[in-house]
Order: C-alpha cells, then structure tokens, then sequence
C-alpha cells in the first residue's frame, strides 16, 4: 500500500493549532516519504547507465533490454537486475554498479542470487552469486563450488545476468 | 470650551495603506495613508531617514597599482606610473595600503579616507588635504579606488569558518568587501567581473566557510576560506560540473539546503532548465567542482544529483523554512508554492511535496520569511504560506498590488525583515514610476499595520554591527552615519549600540550604501574629506486619517470641535493639520502645531543667556518667582542647557539665575525657552480645534524636515451630534 504524501490537514485560525497542524502533516509526510520509499528504475529514460564495469579497466559495452530495478524503504534496499552486455572494454572482475551503496561493515554479508546465461565458470566452480562489497554500490560476482575458495569471475566480453539482492543502505545527512 | 462635546478615543494606532471599505469610525485601523511613518507597538512615528555608509570602489582603471608617488602637501599630487584613465575633472580617491604620509593632528589617515580629487594630468592627480601629512610618502604595494556610482545589486555577509561575518557588497560590474582595519569597503578584483543589468540581482548563500551568488546572467562566483580551496584574491567563477564535461554555467537562485548547496533554475550545458533543482554532495566541498567523482556527479550514489519540479513552468523565488523549504513557481496561470523536504535517500535527497496553488507569483526576491509565515509577491496581490495552505494577507490593502505597483517590473520587488521594530520592508516600483523601485512597503508583523515609504533603493541586506566596541568618538566620522543627540533617547536604538546587533542596509542606484533608520533626514552624507556634514534631504511624512463618522448608530451628522493628540514632545517639529468633511477634498481649515504640551507650559522666552555659575538668563517680561523649577529646551548654542530642569532665582523682571554652572558650555548663539513641564516627560496631549459640522469628518497631518520628529500615541476627538445625515 502507498501511504499518502499530499497530506492536507485542516488548519484553524489559532496561532498554536496551526503550528501544530504543520508540525503534525509534516510528521505524516516525512513518515510516509520513508515508509513507501523511492524506486528507481535504470536507464533512465534519455540517460544512460553502466550497468557493468570492470575491476581494473572500468571500460564500457553495448546493453540490450537491460534493466535494473531499486526498492529502497528507509534505508533497506532490494534490487532486481537483468542485464544483457556485448562489447565490454572494461578488463578485470565483473562488476555490477547499483544505484545506492550498502552501508560500511567488516565482512561481505550483502549476497545476491544470480542467473547467469553465456559465462564459462571457472573448472571447479558451479554456480555464481552476487558479492555486494561494504560502502560501495558495486556488486562483484563470484564464482562457488563445492570444496573451492569462492572466485571473482572475470568480465567476459559478453554475457547476460540476472538477479536480486537486500541490503543495508546509507543515508542522507 | 468641551461643553456638548464627547470624546471618541482612537488608540492604539495601527494604520493602514488604504482599507478599502466604507467611511466609519474604526478606532484601532484609523487611517488610510500613512506615507513615511509606521507603527511601532501602537504608536504611530514619522519614520527615521537614512544615512551613508559608503559607496561601492572601483579600482582606477589604469593601472591601479602603480602610485608613483605622493608629496606631502597639502593637496597633495598624487602620480601614477601609468595613466590613471580617470577622465573627469575631478572625482573621489581611496587609499589603501599606502605607507608613509602619516596624519598629524586632526587630518584623517591616507588610507581608508575618501579624498576629493582632481586631474591635473594623464598620470597625475591632486588631493584635497587642508595640511601636509607629517612624513613622507614610502610606497608599498598601495592601492586607488574611485567610484564609479553603479547601482547596487547584492549587499551579502559572508561568513568564515571562524563564523566572522564581513560585509560584501556587488554592483552591476564588480565586488567590494568591508575592511576592518580601513573601517571601509575595498575593490575586489581589477576588472568587470559580472555583465547584469541593475534587474539582476544576485541571489548568494554561504556554506562551509565560502560565499556563493548568482545572478543568473554570469557563471557563479565563489569566495572564501573554508574547505580545502582558499580563495583569496576576489570572487572566482564557479561553475560545478558533473559527469564529464557537463556542467551548470548559471542559475537563478542557490541556497544550502540539508547539507547541501543547491542551484536552482539553472542552465545546463546551455539549456535553460527553469524547474531543475541541482545539488552537490552532503557536506562537501562544491568548490571547484571539477574533476572526474566531484561532488556534483550524479552517477555515483551518494553525490550529487537532481530534480525537476512538476506541474509547474519555472522557479521563481524560495525561502527557508524551518528544516524546510519553499519554492514559488510560477504556471501557466497559476503559482504553486512546494515544499521541499530532506528525506533519507541519499540520491533523491529530496521530497517535494505541494502546499497549496494560488495566484502566479511576481518577483523572486521579495519573499520574506516572517518566523511562521513566509511572505512573497503575487501578480495580483501579497500571498503568504505557513505550510499548511497559501492565501493572501494583504486583506487590509486589497488592491495595493494592482493599483499602486508597477506590474511590468513587479520583478524588482526586493523583501528584508527589519527586526528591530518588527517590520518587513518590501521595496517596489510604483505605478507611474520610472520603473526603479521608489517606494518601500513597510507592514508590522506584530500589529498587522501597513505604510508607505518614499526611498529610492535597489536592494536591502541586514549586517551586523561592524564595530567590536562602539564608543562616542565613532559618531562624528565619516563612516557613521548622522546621529543626533536625541536618538539615543529612543528605546529603539539600544541595540543599534550593542557589536553584532543587526542593521538594516539599504542599496542604491548609485552605487551608495545607506544605514536605514537613522538619523533626522534622508540621505544624510559626509561622504568625502572635508565635505559639509549634511543632515540629509526633509522626510515627507503624511497621515491621512479614515473619514470618520462618530454618530453612525444615532443617525446625526457632528461638530467636530477640536481633538486631543498624546503625542512626544519636539520642539524643532512643525506639523501641518488640516481638517475636511464630506469627501471635501479641500480641508475646511488648516492649522499647524508644534508637539509640545497643550497648557500653561510656556513661561519665558529666552533671549540671551551669560555663562558663569549661576548661569544668568535674559528673558524679558517673565512671570517667574524664586524658587520655580524649569525646563530649558530650544536653546542654540549652549545646548548643554537644554532637556533638564533648574531652579530660578529671579533677579529683577528681565533677568533671573539658574543653580547651574555653565563656565565651560558652548556660547549662547540663540533661541530657547523655559518651561514649567518638561518635555522629555512624554508622551503628553496638546489639543487644536476644528469646528466644522459634518457627517463625515477627516484629518490629515504633514510634516517635512530634518531631524523633526513626530509620533502620536492617541487620539481623542470631541464631537457633538447635530443634524440629519442627508442634506
């Protein structure tokens, strides 16, 4: 449900009870402001996005039907991904930029799911997650397997992925 | 003499420019024109006038520098290594950083004087200082200004990151800045810098130890010595960047808003984004903002970004609010006040949310943030918003948009709160006018009272009082404005005397800074060495009273026969008071007064006074006896005398002896009077007789002068009802 943010309270004549009356409506619409929180949709329309880059030659590619999609509620954001590359300049890990950058902590906790379409793993390695590192708003992608130390998975010329991820975001001042 | 009469009180004072409702007797809202007065806590004043500050200094347009030398003189002859481009004959110079030429006696110091000068060639110029300085010219890196009298478009106060304010003021062309040492604004920079006309005004804000503005004509410019950028030799341009080579090269307005510098209405790339609200990284340093990541990129989350207010066509004006802000956008048909609000997400830092659509908005600076209202210009009438809705508040004065400004430069409108008596000022153009704003409206937020001012200004600011400790001596230089003795009596001017006490400034089209509120005339100057004191041009002030109609419930028409005034006491005042009926525009009579209590004050003329203890008074045929307490006011001279009370002994019935001992006052030159009631004891009444019968009856009051002060407490008229109402 999205909460109201046009919040027109009836205002009296008295000095005090429209004091209130602002404070009140402004109470309502900073609450909901933060309760239905933003979402955002990448590329903007007109705009472009890079979507993904590389960890030692950001570079640039071609994207097709490529989108990513941000919930952010307070300060809790989901993404949800499909991205679709060719091209890529950028050398190094695979990296995914998102709109909002996850808060400072010591580990890696921010994992995402990832579906992957045209990436050779790594021997050894089978299935990929999403690795969003802490106060950055890049996701890097890793490889797993079963017995293995988990690998960045270098960014191929082209590929596809898709996926979501949850995570503590900063804030404004 | 009150036989028949009854008394119709009419206080506290609280006028109106015009109510714009039928003839009555409203004793609170009792007038419809009060030109050059206001309303002060339910007394009605002839306002103060105006006094110079300084003028904004250019630097000589030669090489500025370069003086080759000065002699010591007097008048001096100043000589420029190159021309000093200066082209007419004579013109006025400022030094600063001259060294040597130290100033025996009363002459004033080389620096920071504003000197009359006169060309005597292409590099040379004489000064015009009565006596020779009293050493030799050394040199050092010295600079000359002169003033070229541009109009004033900004007068801003910049603050450090030590949070010392220091005055800034910017006509069309350049910047100036106050110096402390010199006690005077010095040039900022030796070339034009802006290329607005006197319409554009500047729109500045500070932030983080810098001072931005705009005028949304030129890039914007930047100074100060916060962050890690010190700029130090005058304004640098300022144009943040944000993704490349994207950039914002102006915009109309720009205000720290949630940690943030934000630009409003701005040009991007050279596209006129008239709803783009642009800003820069929490916190950061938007200086220079150049350079691949700055604080302005609007990819990288958490820097900057933007938004483009809907539903609307352009940002005109904005005002804080709280933690809050609000914008006046302008529509099609319609203005949209919005509000702008900080809100958690780092990217969109902002919530927008609507208060409220009403008439189109005129004039980006005549907004005015009263505590809980804010204030601005409609294109039909006065519009206020508290956040919980948009109305106008001009009630009182309906029709004063429409009919008293001029619409075509409504946009000139320039709003300042007066704090020290609780006023807001909106300077405007009138209609009929010559386009410039001419007239300020003044309203009192605490009584909801409206009047008119005649002053010819371009723009206001308020700065604090630039003097750490104020003493006696300060009042008689060039930089202070002309005060009189009386003012300090007022109550209203005890905070003017305190450091960092607030100050109205007011800008003109001349380039001239005024003090506002002070001093007995307008204009008051004694810009340059050895100019005349001037007490400034007469203030006209006007009191047009509603017609009243005191018999209303009974039917009758009336005798007004005379009126009591509670008013102060001035003896230098001479008050014209002419009285009509019927909407009569000719009065039916016409008296004048001086405000000084109505009975039995008077008790000699003064007519030559001997200094000595006692003091020995001429005053022929007076009806004093010994030992009679009397107020001495009015003298010319041996002004010591006036405003206190003595005792008499009488000598013989042309002379008496006052118990004071006047050895060392001032030579008697003429005038003054003794009295049995002191007129420091005010407020007081004093009476004048009409006589006429009416139904409707009017006052109007006149005064123009200098240093002629007025002000009325209450009014009591005294009435009689007489016949019918139709005729």
């Amino acid at each position: 449900m999205t909460l109201p943010i046009n919040i027109n309270l009836p205002a009296s004549e008295d000095p005090y009870l429209r004091n209130l009356t602002y404070a009140l409506a402004t109470y309502l619409q900073q609450a909901n402001y933060e309760a239905n929180g933003t979402y955002v949709v990448l590329p903007v329309p007109n705009q472009s996005w890079a979507f993904i880059s590389g960890s030692t030659v950001v570079g640039s590619g071609n994207y097709t039907n490529s989108t990513l999609v941000a919930q952010r509620s307070n300060n809790v954001i989901t993404v949800w991904f499909d991205i679709t590359w060719a091209a890529h300049t950028g050398t190094g890990n695979l990296l995914v930029n998102l709109p909002y950058s996850a808060q400072f902590v010591a580990q890696y906790p921010y994992i995402g799911v990832i579906e992957a379409s045209n990436v050779i793993f790594t021997a050894g390695r089978t299935y990929l997650v999403g690795n969003l590192l802490p106060n950055t708003n890049t996701i890097e992608i890793r490889q797993c397997g079963s017995g293995v130390a988990s690998l960045a998975l270098p960014l191929p010329v082209a590929g596809t992925l898709r996926g979501s991820i949850t995570y503590a975001g900063q804030r404004s001042n | 003499m009150t036989t028949g009469y009854q008394p119709f009180l009419v206080a506290s004072q609280r006028t109106g420019v015009s109510l714009g409702m039928d003839p009555w007797l409203i004793p609170q809202d009792a007038y419809v024109q009060a030109i050059n007065g206001y309303n002060f806590r339910g007394v009605l004043k002839k306002r103060d006038g105006y006094s110079w500050f300084d003028s904004v200094p250019h630097t000589l347009p030669g090489i500025y520098q370069n003086i080759g030398g000065i002699t010591n003189g007097p008048n001096s002859i100043v000589t420029m290594t190159v021309p000093h481009g200066i082209v007419t004959p004579t013109f006025n110079v400022r030094f600063n950083g001259v060294t040597g030429l130290p100033s025996p006696g009363s002459l004033p110091d080389i620096n920071g004087q504003m000197w009359v000068a006169t060309v005597t060639g292409a590099n040379t110029y004489t000064i015009n200082n009565a006596q020779a300085f009293g050493g030799a010219y050394v040199g050092g890196t010295g600079t000359a200004s002169y003033f070229p009298h541009l109009p004033v478009v900004c007068i801003a106060v910049w603050i450090d990151e030590q949070n010392a304010s220091t005055l800034m003021v910017l006509d069309t062309r350049r910047a100036s800045i106050f110096d402390g040492t010199v006690e005077c604004l010095i040039p900022m920079g030796v070339t034009d810098q802006f290329t607005g006309a006197e319409t554009d005004l500047f729109s500045w804000e500070n932030y983080r130890g810098k001072i931005y503005f705009t005028n949304n004509k030129d890039s914007m410019f930047v100074y100060g010595n916060g962050g890690t950028f010190l700029i130090t030799a005058g304004l640098q341009a300022f144009l943040p960047q944000y993704n490349g080579a994207n950039a914002v090269t102006k915009c109309l307005l720009i205000k720290a808003i949630g940690s943030k510098l934000c630009l409003f209405n701005t040009q991007e790339n050279g596209v006129e984004l008239f709803t783009r609200i642009r800003w820069c990284q929490d916190g950061q340093e938007p200086y220079p903002g150049t350079g691949v990541g700055n604080v302005w990129d609007q990819i990288t989350p958490g820097r900057g970004y933007f938004a483009d207010v809907l539903d609307t066509s352009y940002i005109l004006s904005l005002a804080k609010f709280q933690t809050n802000t609000f914008i006046f956008c302008r529509g099609q048909q319609f203005g949209t006040v919005y509000e702008m609000r900080p809100i958690s997400d780092p990217r969109y830092a902002f919530a927008f949310v609507s208060v409220g659509t009403t008439r189109n908005f005129g004039s980006t600076f005549g907004t005015i943030v009263i505590d809980k209202i804010v204030t601005t210009v409609g294109d039909s009438g006065l519009i206020m918003t508290d956040g919980n809705n948009v109305s106008r508040y001009d009630d009182k004065i309906p029709s004063f948009v429409l009919d008293d400004m001029d619409l075509e430069n409504m946009n000139r409108c320039f709003g300042q709160r007066n704090d020290r008596l609780w006023q807001t000022w909106l300077l405007y153009p009138s209609s009929g006018g010559t386009g410039r704003n001419d007239g300020v409206l003044v309203y009192n937020y605490q009584d909801s009272a409206w009047s008119k001012y005649t002053m010819d200004l371009s723009c206001l600011g308020t700065i604090v009082y630039p003097r750490a400790d104020p003493k006696a001596s300060d009042y008689d230089g060039n930089m202070l404005p002309d005060w009189a003795c009386k003012d300090f009596g007022d109550a209203s001017w005890a905070s003017t005397l305190q450091s960092q006490a607030p100050f109205l400034m007011g800008g003109d089209y001349e380039g001239n800074l005024w003090w506002m509120d002070t001093g007995g005339g307008d204009a008051a100057d004694r810009i340059a060495y050895n100019d005349p004191a001037d007490d400034g041009q007469p203030i006209d002030f006007k009191l047009v009273s509603r017609q009243w109609f005191p018999y209303a419930k009974e039917g009758k028409s009336s005798q007004f026969g005379f009126v009591d005034l509670l008013v102060d006491g001035d003896v230098d005042t001479d008050v014209s008071v002419g009285f009509s009926i019927d909407n009569q525009s000719a009065p039916y009579a016409t008296t004048s007064f001086t405000p000084v209590p109505f009975e039995n004050i008077l008790v000699a003329q003064i007519q030559n006074i001997t200094l000595g203890n006692p003091t020995l008074i001429y005053a022929p045929d007076h009806q004093i006896t010994t030992g009679d307490v009397l107020y001495v006011y009015g003298v010319q001279g041996t002004t010591q005398l006036n405003d206190n009370f003595y005792t008499a002994t009488v000598i013989d019935s042309q002379n008496i002896s006052l118990n004071v001992d006047s050895t060392t006052f001032s030579a008697y030159i003429s005038g003054g009077q003794l009295s049995n009631q002191g007129l420091n004891q005010t407020p007081f009444w004093t009476r004048i007789y009409a006589g006429q019968t009416g139904v409707f009856h009017q006052m109007e009051f006149n005064n123009s002068g200098v240093d002629e002060d007025f002000s009325i407490h209450a009014l009591i008229l005294w009435m009689k009802p007489t016949g019918r109402i139709y005729r």
